[in-house]
């Protein structure tokens, strides 16, 4: 089924997509990690799944988390706080 | 009394209003406090400005619970961070850490927990801008963990 999630960006994703959020047409069972694929191919992101983080909803999760369609959704490359 | 308060500000830190309110602390013979300032120097590369990016929601959410791992962990009483974000320049202040406890070296650990764990943990971002006009999202750390 089709549906769709919020995804926010920040940081260097935020540069390359042009856009700090962008609602995402999705598969419901789409997994966080099968979007990041698709959106560093279409933008040209640079970091691999492995470097990325992900939050749903403003918490961490897996990257396997299972979309089912209106979650918020932030992938998060390295951090550099301090 | 053992208390945690964070915030992430987009305005200059007023490190000595946040010096000058500290709450009572009458059982807290111990004060320490840490801040990171902006260096004109990184990897060899002269550093003209920063700027920090902060995903605020989680960004906080991260740094509280950093903060009650400490006092968890270490028995402080009250811990602050206040964290910017925004265009910095050199010398600015871009964290500042503040630590009561009833002696010294508990307050001294924690404040040592709570700046690495946070440089690991917490989604906040740093552009450097170099004195060559090139620009740089810097990566302090590997951001995984066991998820």
């Amino acid at each position: 089924m089709q549906t769709k999630v919020n995804v926010q960006y920040f940081a260097q994703l935020r540069e390359l997509a042009g856009a700090s959020a962008c609602d995402i047409a999705i598969e419901s069972g789409e997994t966080a990690a099968q979007l990041y694929l698709r959106l560093a191919e279409q933008h040209g992101f640079p970091l691999s799944l492995s470097d990325i983080r992900v939050a749903i909803n403003d918490e961490f999760t897996s990257t396997d988390y299972p979309l089912t369609g209106g979650e918020r959704v932030v992938f998060i490359p390295p951090v550099a706080g301090g | 009394m053992a208390s945690v308060e964070c915030a992430i500000v987009d305005k200059s830190l007023d490190v000595v209003g946040l010096r000058e309110s500290l709450p009572p602390h009458a059982d807290c013979g111990g004060y320490v406090c840490f801040e990171g300032h902006v260096r004109d120097i990184n990897h060899g590369r002269k550093v003209a400005r920063l700027e920090y990016e902060a995903y605020d929601a989680l960004a906080l959410k991260e740094m509280r619970r950093i903060c009650e791992e400490a006092v968890e962990t270490f028995g402080v009483n009250w811990v602050r961070v206040h964290h910017r974000t925004g265009m910095l320049t050199i010398e600015e202040p871009a964290v500042m850490v503040q630590i009561l406890s009833r002696h010294r070296a508990e307050a001294f650990d924690a404040c040592r927990y709570i700046m690495n764990e946070l440089k690991e943990r917490v989604p906040i971002w740093k552009k450097e801008f170099y004195a060559d006009g090139t620009t740089n999202w810097t990566r302090c750390s590997h951001a995984h963990m066991n998820y």
